[in-house]
């Protein structure tokens, strides 16, 4: 991480639902693409954005791993592991099966 | 509950009572064993050294043995809790599978979460030097986060589980059941 890189915080319980859905949009409200699409994807839309996104996990009610691959794992079939792995850091204190997971399904990304 | 604290207590007791008559006889039978009225200083001393360092073993053992098993009453309380959520589960499961409803796939996650944190909670129990029953608690962890891989994919939110997936979430929910029980039997075992 660059001393200079600006540093974006992204509570999903807080900023976006505490009650995430599925996958896609048509699958109903508050999918992994929607979080996707409307709070990740703006930060990497700029080559040159450097921008650290820490999204936290914890105190939503709980995550299909539908909605987690299609965030994470979405975002890095778009914009290439590498870079998302660079700029996205997920934190859970409370479940670290969500991030472990989370994580997972960026590196799987081909 | 009663029961327990009254059983620690008691071991307390009984710590603290043998801890101060071993510490008389020692004394006692060691310096002076024909003249228990008449005491040196010196001996007044030894006698007043063994009774306290007596007192503060039998109280550290006996301090011990109650957060032992205090300890071990709210683990045993978590896997009771986590065998009546995998019951639940499989109720939820079964629902959504045969029944269609979409109401137990929405409670289900909140299900699996609640689970996930009991497991990993109980993942995180390092001070009880039981390697048996930490081995158990992993796979009972390991089994859990399956669950959660295998439920919570697409199928669950179209209400409609592929036939082999059906059956490696029913045979991992069933021996979860009995993995739990052989935590209960490893938390005692010493």
């Amino acid at each position: 991480m660059d001393a200079s890189s600006k540093i974006i915080k992204i509570s999903i319980a807080g900023d976006f639902s505490l009650t995430p859905g599925a996958r896609y949009r048509s699958d109903g409200p508050k999918s992994g693409e929607e979080f996707r699409e409307d709070f990740l994807e703006k930060y990497f839309k700029d080559p040159s954005d450097d921008t650290i996104i820490e999204v936290f996990l914890d105190d939503v009610r709980g995550y299909t791993t539908s909605f987690l691959e299609e965030a994470f794992g979405g975002l890095a079939r778009k914009y290439g592991k590498e870079v998302v792995k660079k700029r996205i850091k997920i934190i859970s204190k409370k479940r670290l099966l969500y991030k472990e997971k989370a994580e997972q399904y960026i590196e799987n990304t081909k | 509950m009663k029961t327990q604290n009254k059983n620690n207590t008691s071991v307390f007791i009984l710590i603290f009572i043998g801890g101060l008559l071993i510490g008389f006889i020692i004394s006692f039978s060691i310096n002076n064993p024909l003249n228990y009225f008449y005491l040196k200083f010196s001996e007044i001393i030894q006698v007043a050294t063994t009774l306290v360092v007596g007192i503060y073993v039998s109280y550290y053992l006996g301090n011990k043995i109650t957060n032992l098993g205090k300890q071990k009453e709210i683990i045993l309380n978590s896997i009771n809790k986590l065998e009546n959520q995998t019951e639940k589960l499989q109720t939820y499961f079964l629902n959504i599978v045969y029944n269609k409803n979409k109401k137990a796939s929405s409670s289900i996650i909140s299900l699996l979460d609640n689970m996930i944190a009991l497991s990993e909670t109980l993942l995180n129990i390092k001070n009880l030097n039981n390697h048996i029953f930490l081995e158990s608690i992993e796979v009972v962890n390991d089994k859990v986060s399956s669950l959660w891989d295998y439920i919570t994919g697409d199928e669950l939110n179209n209400l409609n589980y592929k036939e082999d997936n059906i059956e490696k979430i029913k045979e991992t929910i069933h021996s979860l059941k009995s993995d739990l029980h052989n935590c209960k039997i490893n938390l005692f075992i010493k």
